[in-house]
């Protein structure tokens, strides 16, 4: 810059700041010419992140949480859903089962009714009158029972 | 620059397409200005050193992805105000009042002047100039004193430091200006 451009009050300023830079250059220079270059082996050979893996880390963690966040709710609600489904087909299989049972139950009754008739038959014919040949014999043990009671009541044939 | 090859050599940097030479050159060509910047900014030479370092060996590793939109210097010196954010960053206060014990005292900071060609009356004069300009750049934000420092320390165009920073050259210009009238107050106040 050149100093006749400027308003008297500037020129103070230009020169201090002139002096300000000269200032800064000769303590640079003096601080370098006792401090020769030299890159520090272990520092420079310590692994260090990459500027795009602090960001990529948190990017990760945020992934990490963001899983689990949703993940674990969606797992519990598959479990739950599962069991739901096997549940429902235990209970179908109930229902089948208990169906079968109720047809066959049917076809049992009527077994038993056969079975009933069957027995009133029998009974029936066990409990035919007797012929009129041993009619004589079963008044006298007819007799004989009421006597056993105490009835005492004749017989009246 | 045979220190800094053999040591990338052991590095094991094999990955790496720029030939070590030709980083040679680079790192040995730009490092002072680095250097300087980083120092002027910080004014902690052990630091501004380390940041130095770490800054060249950033634009080693990711030489390949630089495309020459812009010029070398202004590539380097990104990285390095990025470091630089990231040393402000780390420390979780304020700059100044952290390093307070590392750093030079800005009183101090204005010894280094050179003192062939002037007198003693004009190298008072000026060490109590360079003194004040310190004391308007310590009350400076951190984006002020990056753009102060590129402006009147590296002596860079505002569309160049608009290019350095990420801003535009209307919002450089606006930060420069608000240094200045703090630096102008300082200067002013004390004539």
């Amino acid at each position: 810059m050149n100093y006749h451009d400027k308003e008297p009050e500037e020129i103070p300023v230009e020169e201090a700041l002139r002096n300000f830079r000269t200032s800064i250059h000769a303590w640079s220079d003096q601080e370098l010419h006792t401090r020769p270059f030299r890159v520090e082996v272990a520092k420079a050979a310590r692994p260090h992140l990459h500027w795009l893996m602090v960001p990529a880390m948190g990017w990760a963690m945020a992934g990490i949480l963001a899983i689990g966040a949703i993940g674990v709710p969606v797992a519990v609600h598959h479990e739950r859903q599962v069991a739901a489904e096997q549940l429902a087909a235990q209970q179908q299989q109930q229902r089948e089962t208990q169906e079968k049972a109720a047809q066959q139950a049917p076809k049992t009754a009527n077994n038993d009714v056969d079975d009933e008739e069957l027995l009133n038959h029998v009974d029936s014919d066990i409990a035919q009158a007797a012929p009129d040949a041993m009619e004589p014999l079963a008044s006298l043990m007819q007799d004989s029972n009421a006597r056993d009671t105490g009835t005492g009541e004749p017989t009246t044939r | 620059m045979a220190t800094l090859t053999t040591v990338l050599e052991t590095m094991g940097k094999q990955t790496v397409a720029m030939p070590d030479a030709e980083f040679a050159e680079v790192a040995s060509r730009y490092r002072p200005q680095i250097f300087r910047f980083l120092l002027a900014s910080l004014r902690d030479p052990d630091v501004a050193e380390t940041l130095t370092q770490d800054c060249l060996l950033k634009a080693y590793r990711n030489w390949e992805s630089f495309r020459g939109e812009s010029s070398v210097m202004t590539w380097l010196l990104r990285i390095a105000i990025n470091l630089q954010k990231d040393h402000w960053r780390s420390r979780r206060m304020q700059f100044w009042k952290q390093t307070a014990n590392n750093a030079v005292d800005a009183a101090d900071a204005g010894h280094w002047l050179p003192s062939e060609e002037s007198s003693p009356e004009q190298q008072t004069l000026a060490k109590d100039q360079v003194r004040l300009v310190w004391k308007a750049v310590e009350r400076l934000s951190e984006r002020q004193r990056t753009v102060f420092m590129l402006r009147h320390v590296e002596e860079m165009e505002i569309h160049e430091i608009a290019s350095t920073i990420g801003l535009s050259e209307g919002t450089v210009k606006a930060h420069l200006s608000r240094a200045m009238v703090r630096v102008r107050a300082e200067l002013g106040g004390k004539r």
